[in-house]
């Protein structure tokens, strides 16, 4: 009896329907500049990648804290590990729905781009007030969902601009999942004179069990622009690319999970300026990670990941703004001068926790405070807390 | 048996009466000094005095140094309620000062706080309550003196409530040399009223004041106003006797104008906000002892600021008259309660740009007593 009681609580906690947040994503080996949610571990996260999601997390609201984020421009802030945007929502049961809310989940791609495309002159605003609406439901044994995306902001002294909309859809059932992002409309201006203008984007993906354990999982994410500055009156082209093959394995080990990815990621963003700035990285990471509780009441989980192979070839960065070649430079290595570089040093370790009190679960990322130390005066980072009604 | 008291003492724990605090009102997104339109707490009685009927037999203490620092205690006897509360900071509109080297600015200018309100409240069919609020002050050293008068009255009828605050004198004098100015509020009021329906509470609010600056002397003087007006609608589920969950939607409009006419100048200028907000929150036990909360709030669609004139010491900068969307406006608060017994704390959490801080756990920090 005393087992199944313990199995019982064991289920309570590590029950993917309990967690939903960045901060666990991101302890587990999560590595997306928009954390948009894991391909292969189950997190409500995952509804900004495949919004059929909804369907398994309804009847829950949750809150990440932060502040208003890293700020780059005026009127331009980018979510940080240190610096993380407040953002949140709702998924609520209606008859044979799910339908929900989310505000301020910005996406990092479109503010780094705008960055990007601010050319020499002003930074442009990044989207901002985001307003995320989502509505999901099931017919026979697959489940659909669709998500709305709204962003607008624009200050009229300086006839700046900046307005974001797309839409996500997703299928999902035993065994598979597929998904289909799109951006719609994407732009940014300053004036008659500065403009970033969106083209067509698209992210589209999917993952199919293969065994019990294991996923296979790819995406493509493509995203091209136009950009104008203040100084130069020429348009300049923009493209962003992305795509990945992997695989992820979930193991349940005694009373937690060992989960364990393998994937092959191509990343290459490139500005037709007369000198083309251009970035392209491929890696091979290999991510080991744990989730365990030590507790009825916490549960720790941790993640070990490097490059198997690791390469970095990026170009021109001077063609680019100081602040964008700032973020370049954070993202996607230091300039390499059209050769071929490793990644050095790509080994990273992370962990997180999750307090869980009956419907209340409160995720975290710790040690990051003060490099390998367990810092009680920054207990937990990227806190988020998610109460299931 | 036991499982029966726990459950009661969760019903405790959730009820409204259990709760009075600004820390509590501002994780779940409220206006933490006069309190909530739709979540019942003891702060609402700045609000509308009414809410003294509900909410008594307690003292309560907010930290803070001396000038945020704050509390006092209510009772209940027989059929009416009364109470006395120190150093509230509730007045309704930030008083400022005319100063002929920053114009018209938020500066509160001298301001002694000491304030004292005064609870009354009755329940005569219809619960009525009534808020007399008094501050006064004097610094020879730099001449300058303030008092100010106030009056709030309340009525709940069933699921209608209203209220009335009016800001009856709040005049400040600075007679030093280079200022020898005289500022004072006008009439100001707060009126407002609240029906709730099933679970559904649709509300509205409307403020105003109006504050007048002359200096010795001088020809002319500085006339403001300073009003707004909300209107909203909220939704609240009890999950269950120590949890809820809310959704509420509220519209607002805020406008600050003035003119200058003081020694020969001619400026105006007004500055007007518009917002819709949306807020979700929610409210639950976690064990017996340690209750959590939490909102996100977000402007959707409209929320922008425009400035017009030729303002000085406005905030934010002068915009001609443009229309500038407010940046950054989701927000997520975060807090607790620790119960024992009759003590409850509470405070904020999670104010440290996305992190739990155990060197500095707790902000905002509020102490209630119940009897």
């Amino acid at each position: 009896m005393k087992k199944l009681l313990s199995l019982a609580l064991v289920v309570l906690v590590l029950s993917p329907q309990a967690f939903a947040s960045r901060a666990r994503l991101l302890a587990l080996g999560m590595k997306e500049i928009d954390n948009e949610g894991s391909y292969y571990i189950k997190d409500m996260r995952n509804i900004f990648l495949n919004s059929a999601y909804v369907n398994d997390y309804a009847d829950k609201v949750t809150m990440e804290w932060g502040n208003n984020g890293q700020q780059v421009g005026a009127r331009a802030f980018l979510d940080a590990d240190a610096n993380p945007k407040m953002q949140g929502g709702f998924l609520k049961s209606g008859g044979n729905f799910v339908y929900g809310a989310y505000f301020g989940n910005e996406s990092n791609t479109a503010a780094l781009l705008r960055i990007v495309g601010s050319g020499a002159g002003a930074t442009l605003s990044t989207p901002d007030n985001q307003l995320d609406l989502f509505l999901g439901s099931s017919f026979g044994n697959i489940q659909w969902g669709a998500n709305l995306v709204y962003s607008k902001n624009e200050n009229e002294t300086n006839e700046s601009k900046d307005h974001g909309f797309g839409s996500r859809f997703g299928l999902k059932s035993d065994g598979w999942n597929a998904f289909a992002n799109l951006s719609l409309g994407n732009k940014a201006t300053v004036g008659a004179t500065q403009e970033f203008k969106g083209k067509f984007g698209l992210h589209i993906g999917g993952g199919y069990d293969i065994t019990e354990e294991g996923t296979i999982y790819g995406y493509y994410k493509t995203f091209s622009w136009e950009q104008r500055d203040a100084i130069g009156a020429a348009t300049v082209k923009g493209g962003f690319d992305t795509y990945s093959l992997g695989y992820g394995h979930t193991m349940a080990a005694g009373q937690g999970n060992f989960f364990s990815t393998i994937y092959y990621k191509s990343q290459k963003v490139d500005v037709k300026f007369a000198n083309k700035a251009e970035a392209e990285n491929v890696t091979i990471p290999l991510t080991f990670g744990y989730e365990a509780p030590a507790t009825s009441w916490l549960t720790l989980r941790g993640s070990l990941t490097q490059n198997l192979h690791g390469n970095r070839n990026n170009n021109n960065y001077a063609s680019l703004n100081a602040t964008a070649q700032g973020l370049a430079q954070a993202n996607f290595g230091a300039d390499t001068g059209g050769k071929d570089a490793t990644i050095t040093d790509s080994t990273e370790v992370r962990a997180g926790a999750s307090l869980t009190f009956g419907k209340l679960v409160v995720d975290g990322m710790i040690g990051t405070a003060v490099a390998g130390s367990l810092s009680l005066d920054q207990a937990m980072s990227r806190v988020a807390a998610t109460y299931s009604f | 048996m036991k499982k029966h008291v726990i459950i009661a003492t969760g019903a405790a724990l959730l009820s409204t009466s259990a709760f009075a605090t600004k820390a509590r009102m501002t994780a779940l997104g409220q206006d933490s000094e006069r309190g909530s339109q739709y979540i019942q707490d003891g702060r609402n009685k700045f609000r509308n005095a009414a809410h003294v009927n509900n909410m008594n037999n307690y003292a309560v203490m907010e930290w803070g140094a001396n000038a945020d620092a704050e509390g006092g205690f209510f009772r209940s006897t027989g059929s009416l309620a009364y109470g006395l509360y120190m150093g509230s900071d509730h007045r309704q509109a930030a008083y400022e000062e005319y100063d002929t080297a920053t114009g018209w600015d938020d500066v509160t200018g001298y301001n002694p706080g000491n304030e004292l309100d005064l609870f009354i409240g009755g329940d005569a069919g219809v619960q009525w309550g009534a808020r007399l609020n008094y501050m006064s002050g004097e610094d020879e050293t730099s001449s300058e003196k303030r008092s100010a008068f106030g009056l709030g009255l309340g009525m709940i009828m069933g699921d209608i409530n209203a209220y009335a605050n009016i800001d009856i004198s709040d005049k400040l004098e600075d007679s030093t040399p280079n200022a020898n100015t005289e500022s004072k509020a006008k009439l100001g009021f707060d009126l407002g009223a609240a029906y709730t329906m099933n679970n559904m509470t649709f509300h509205a609010d409307y403020a105003s004041n109006k504050l007048e600056a002359t200096a010795n002397g001088t020809t002319g003087l500085v006339e403001g106003t300073v009003s707004s007006i909300e209107v909203g609608a909220a939704q609240t589920h009890e999950i269950s006797s120590t949890a809820m969950v809310f959704f509420a939607g509220q519209y607002s409009n805020n406008k600050v104008e003035y003119t200058d006419t003081l020694g020969g100048s001619n400026d105006n200028a007004k500055r007007t906000s518009n917002a819709l907000t949306a807020t979700i929150g929610f409210e639950a036990d976690a064990t017996s002892w340690l209750t959590w909360r939490g909102s996100v709030a977000q402007n959707i669609i409209i929320g922008s600021t425009k400035t017009e004139g030729s303002p000085v010491g406005f905030v934010p900068v002068a915009s001609n008259g443009k229309k500038v969307t407010d940046i950054n406006s989701t927000t997520v608060a975060a807090g607790a309660s620790l119960t024992f017994g009759k003590l409850v704390v509470d405070g904020t959490i999670g104010s440290n740009v996305g992190s739990l801080r155990l060197d500095e756990a707790f902000t905002n920090v509020a102490v209630s007593y119940w009897f």
